[in-house]
């Protein structure tokens, strides 16, 4: 473990050092500094609009870092031919790609972290009281990004670095919709269609589980068993993700 | 005992999409032995590159077998190894230290500062330990190149172009490195254009063209096999015309030079010689070089 720490660390400070980075957070934060533009023209509704708006800005920004940074962690070593002082020392190709999973997660976490103290700070300063109900958004967007990491190194393994991106922005949109399949089943009647739907329902990542952004902004209960679900679903899905990606990985030869 | 075993390695690029093949290794055979400092040799695209990665396991064989001590587990083999890649490059964002420091915990090892800063000293980085790697030259690059090869401390360094990039002082530096890590137990593989450079640390060479192994052999070994001439200086010879049946004269005052192709018109020669007068103050045979000898299997 660790050799899997040590990749992970480094991946962590060279992506914190990125400029893409940079500039995506200063434009998170000028962003969430603008809802407070939003309030005049939602009187009476300031509470809700400030909340929303930034709970739901920190996801896209999560969205954003994953998608031009973790689409690129695997494939810049490789470019950039830092890989062959790895991979010719004692590291298993499982080890570098978990190591380089991790890497980003540490970053996505930071910056969520960053993110939400900013934003609690902001709605303590404009609505007079810190919304500690809000950390729930943080707890599930933890598991969310987990899982959405996963998919962005699994596409990687096979794919550059756009096709990956564009991929994983699709897979978590149409994530968030998956539990519509299900209710698309009842309407059909097609056995062939259903079976082709179902399947799809089961393999395409739900990101739907982890969507609580309207219960912490309306202050709705939060049942134990989100909690729970969002945790082990994002757990083994992320896992079996990672030990394809790393045997995809094995597969790989470095010219 | 033997290091590296190669056995008829075949490597070949296959571009998934077009039918293009281009074969990389065809067929090679080489066994480097404990201790010893081997060089490739072969002009660029001749397979020496795509030879080093396969035993490294940055790449696979399309088939033959590699086997190093003996064929033991890979991972294994790479925690008793370390690589240094041609034109290398590394993690921009670090300083000189945090770099070995990364690498020696790809070894499972934790390092002092002080052994990290001793391993800089050694490559001779030491007044740049804390200036992150994007500021280096292109020489240090290959300094640094070099400290990671060694930061696991390994039993065998192999280096594809080990000395290039370097100005002459670095080369020197690095060549009595390398001839001062082979003397500490560390058997060394390694590649290079620069002939000058192989003649000068290694005990034996092997010259690829077109993925095949041309001539393998020791180096002192080889370069004494053939003499291409012999220049005998002569002087207090009266006569000198009946020479010229022996090869070619020349007269630099009282000293006269004499060229002989001819190994048994030499010895003849040096035995007439006192006979008639003449002392002899010097028999010089000239040997193959090592670039005749490259050039001469790169036209065979």
């Amino acid at each position: 473990m660790n050799k899997v720490f040590a990749i992970s660390l480094n991946t962590f400070k060279e992506s914190i050092r990125d400029k893409v980075l940079l500039s995506l957070v200063l434009l998170g934060l000028l962003l969430i500094a603008a809802s407070k533009m939003c309030v005049p023209i939602s009187i009476g509704q300031a509470h809700k609009i400030i909340k929303d708006w930034g709970v739901g800005l920190i996801e896209i920004f999560s969205v954003f870092i994953v998608v031009l940074i973790g689409t690129r962690v695997l494939y810049q070593e490789i470019e950039r031919k830092t890989i062959y002082s790895i991979m010719s020392k004692p590291v298993r190709d499982w080890e570098f790609v978990f190591g380089k999973f991790l890497g980003l997660y540490y970053l996505v976490i930071v910056i969520q972290l960053i993110l939400f103290i900013i934003f609690l700070l902001f709605t303590k300063f404009y609505l007079g009281t810190v919304d500690w109900y809000l950390l729930n958004a943080l707890y599930f967007y933890l598991f969310e990004f987990l899982l959405l990491n996963a998919v962005a190194v699994f596409l990687s393994c096979f794919t550059t670095p756009i096709t990956a991106g564009i991929l994983t922005l699709l897979l978590f949109f149409t994530g968030q919709l998956t539990h519509y399949l299900k209710d698309l089943v009842l309407v059909m009647n097609t056995p062939n269609l259903n079976a082709l739907v179902n399947s799809l329902y089961f393999i395409l990542p739900n990101f739907s589980v982890f969507n609580v952004k309207a219960s912490v902004v309306y202050h709705l209960p939060i049942s134990i068993n989100s909690y729970f679900l969002s945790f082990s679903y994002s757990v083994l899905y992320s896992m079996i993700l990672l030990i394809i990606s790393s045997l995809l990985y094995s597969l790989k030869e470095y010219k | 005992m033997n290091v590296i075993e190669i056995k008829d390695l075949i490597k070949v690029y296959a571009s998934p999409f077009i039918r293009i093949k281009t074969i990389g290794v065809n067929g090679l055979n080489l066994e480097v032995e404990e201790g010893e400092i081997f060089g490739l040799l072969g002009p660029n695209g001749s397979g020496k590159t795509t030879t080093l990665k396969i035993i490294t396991g940055l790449l696979k064989p399309t088939s033959g077998s590699v086997r190093l001590w003996g064929g033991i587990d890979p991972i294994l083999a790479r925690k008793r190894m370390g690589f240094l890649p041609e034109n290398p490059t590394f993690y921009q964002h670090l300083t000189g230290i945090e770099l070995l420091r990364f690498y020696s915990r790809l070894y499972d090892k934790n390092p002092k500062t002080k052994e990290l800063v001793e391993l800089l000293e050694l490559v001779g980085l030491k007044k740049v330990i804390n200036r992150r790697i994007s500021s280096y030259s292109k020489g240090m690059v290959q300094r640094i190149g070099f400290a990671q090869a060694i930061t696991g401390d390994p039993n065998l360094l192999i280096m594809d172009e080990p000395l290039s990039g370097l100005d002459p002082i670095g080369r020197r530096e690095l060549k009595d490195l390398i001839l001062k890590l082979n003397s500490s137990g560390k058997t060394i593989l390694l590649s290079s254009h620069i002939l000058s450079d192989v003649e000068a640390i290694c005990n034996r060479v092997g010259i690829i063209i077109e993925g095949k192994m041309k001539k393998i052999g020791y180096l002192r070994e080889s370069l004494e096999s053939e003499i291409r001439y012999t220049d005998i200086e002569i002087e207090n010879l009266q006569e000198i015309e009946w020479l010229k049946e022996y090869g070619t004269i020349r007269k630099e005052g009282e000293v006269i030079y004499l060229r002989t192709l001819d190994k048994e018109k030499r010895d003849r020669v040096i035995r007439l010689i006192p006979g008639r007068g003449g002392r002899i103050i010097s028999v010089v045979p000239q040997r193959l070089s090592l670039e005749e000898h490259f050039m001469r299997a790169v036209n065979e």
